[in-house]
């Protein structure tokens, strides 16, 4: 049996895995900040 | 004496704390990109196939990075966990529920390479192996963290929680796992194991970068997700609205 | 108002606790129930087959006791909690940790004990050798305390929480995977006709290590609770 796909298989489950990890916080922060800066901006204009 | 109070009070601050994390963040990434490259290249390219597992050994230079990053992190956790329940310095608390999605993240790669692994090794995706089952109670281990984290309404409180849970899983962990290996010995014949012979250095550095990445990873990825949480609870905050202004003007 | 001794103090509690259960005494028998109803379920799902079942005795009576703790679990403190007991227990300037033992072994005894009373049953209609049934009534007796012990901090850390069951099984369950393994395997090997002493022995030392440490944790839990 060919190991090849069980190696790919893996280093891209791995892959995956990191980059959902890694990413989850960057756009989540993206998303608050836009949000905080909406709000700031909101209060501003009724100020 | 004084300094060094000065500095635990410094880093304890959150603005301080965020404004230093994210000067760090860059360099842990480039480090962990670098590192992993060169350790990938090492392992899936120059690295000879094993004469008994052939090809697949391959797999070993994730695997057991990421089994021994699993293990690396529930027991930080337990540290910032203990920190956090005698000091209740509240970066720590931070720090320990943005450690538990990586130590989880990294377990789930150790269980799937392992199985993966085990296909063309054992025949089978799935073997009650000893390594592979303590990594799974392992899996429950941080799922029990983060679903009493996210149980309690006050963030404080939950921190505390998850901290005194983890400390106690911390404490459980290695009886854990001798059990599951003891378990495992009486029913079933030593199966291919990894340990035992003496490894080759062309395979021990392709692992030994791949650990070192993972560390660079795992510090990365903690620190950008405790500046994510810091900013979530802090937000009313004048320092929050103050970074906000700036960042805007 | 005069200051009662620890030992008083702890004999108080378990009075209490009995005389609680006593007059709950119906809502007692349900996880014995469930341990019951459990254990049928095995020869239903896999078949009467007697070598089968012998087979699986150990696991099936003590995974039917794991689950019948962790129900019995979820109302240890409770009660005490939503009622305001808890906070009067810690003001009353008593070690929390020996209220939290105090609790621990009254639950032992009222949910832990029958487990252990009714398990030559559940031996008998799983048809376990005879070899094997005085070692299983001593695993139960050396492992269901300690059930009861680290059981005892997952229900404290998830007594404010309205809705704790489901997560306290999640809590637990891993934590309880050591015993598990020791219990179920010092029975096979007892059947088997292989030496058991070194299981009952680690188990022996697991309640030891529990029984001092955990009502520690329990206390921490319990005071994070009510913070």
């Amino acid at each position: 049996m060919s190991h090849t796909p069980f190696i790919l298989g893996s280093y891209l489950v791995g892959t995956v895995v990191l980059l959902w990890a890694a990413l989850a916080p960057v756009i989540n922060k993206r998303g608050l900040l836009r949000q905080l800066k909406a709000r700031q901006a909101r209060m501003e204009k009724t100020q | 004496m004084n300094r060094l109070y000065l500095f635990f009070h410094k880093t304890g601050s959150p603005p301080w704390f965020y404004k230093y994390s994210g000067y760090l963040i860059p360099w842990l990434w480039a480090g962990f990109l670098l590192l992993t490259a060169i350790g990938l290249y090492l392992g899936l390219l120059v690295a000879p196939a094993d004469y008994q597992q052939g090809e697949s050994v391959r797999i070993m230079y994730l695997h057991v990075p990421a089994a021994w990053m699993s293990m690396m992190i529930y027991g930080l956790m337990a540290i910032w966990g203990f920190i956090a329940l005698v000091w209740r310095i509240r970066i720590m608390e931070v720090l320990i529920i943005s450690s538990a999605p990586i130590g989880a993240a990294f377990t789930l790669i150790a269980l799937v390479s392992g199985s993966l692994w085990g296909r063309p090794t054992w025949g089978t995706y799935w073997v009650w192996d000893a390594r592979l089952t303590s990594e799974l109670v392992l899996l429950f281990l941080y799922f029990g963290v983060i679903a009493l984290y996210n149980s309690f309404d006050e963030p404080r409180k939950a921190a505390r929680a998850a901290s005194l849970l983890s400390i106690v899983g911390a404490i459980n962990l290695p009886i854990i796992h001798f059990s599951v290996l003891w378990w495992n010995t009486l029913h079933q014949g030593s199966s291919i194991g990894t340990s035992g012979n003496s490894i080759h250095p062309s395979m021990l550095w392709p692992l030994l970068y791949m650990a070192v990445a993972f560390k660079l990873y795992y510090g990365a990825n903690l620190l950008s997700r405790a500046r994510l949480r810091l900013l979530t609870q802090d937000h009313r905050k004048r320092w929050v609205q103050d970074l906000l202004t700036k960042e805007s003007s | 108002m005069s200051r009662q001794t620890s030992p008083t103090a702890f004999a108080a509690l378990l009075r209490r606790d009995f005389l609680l259960a006593y007059r709950r005494r119906a809502e007692l028998l349900q996880p014995l129930l469930f341990l019951l109803v459990v254990t049928t379920l095995f020869p239903l799902g896999v078949g009467p087959s007697p070598q089968l079942l012998a087979n699986i005795a150990p696991g099936v009576i003590w995974i039917a006791a794991l689950l019948a703790t962790v129900l019995s679990l979820d109302s240890l403190f409770r009660s005490d909690y939503e009622d305001g007991t808890l906070e009067q227990m810690i003001l009353s300037g008593q070690p929390l940790a020996l209220i939290a033992l105090a609790r621990t072994v009254a639950h032992w005894l009222v949910a832990g004990l029958p487990i252990v009373l009714l398990s030559p049953l559940l031996a008998l209609w799983m048809n376990l050798p005879a070899e094997g049934m005085s070692i299983l009534i001593k695993s139960l007796i050396i492992g269901t305390p300690v059930l009861s012990l680290i059981g005892a901090i997952g229900g404290a850390l998830t007594v404010s929480l309205k809705r704790g069951g489901q997560l306290l099984s999640l809590l637990v369950f891993p934590l309880y995977v050591p015993l598990l393994i020791l219990a179920t395997n010092a029975v096979s090997s007892s059947v088997a006709g292989l030496p058991y002493t070194g299981q009952l022995g680690l188990m022996v030392a697991g309640l030891i290590g529990s029984l001092t440490l955990a009502p520690f944790a329990t206390a921490a839990a319990l005071k994070l609770s009510l913070s």
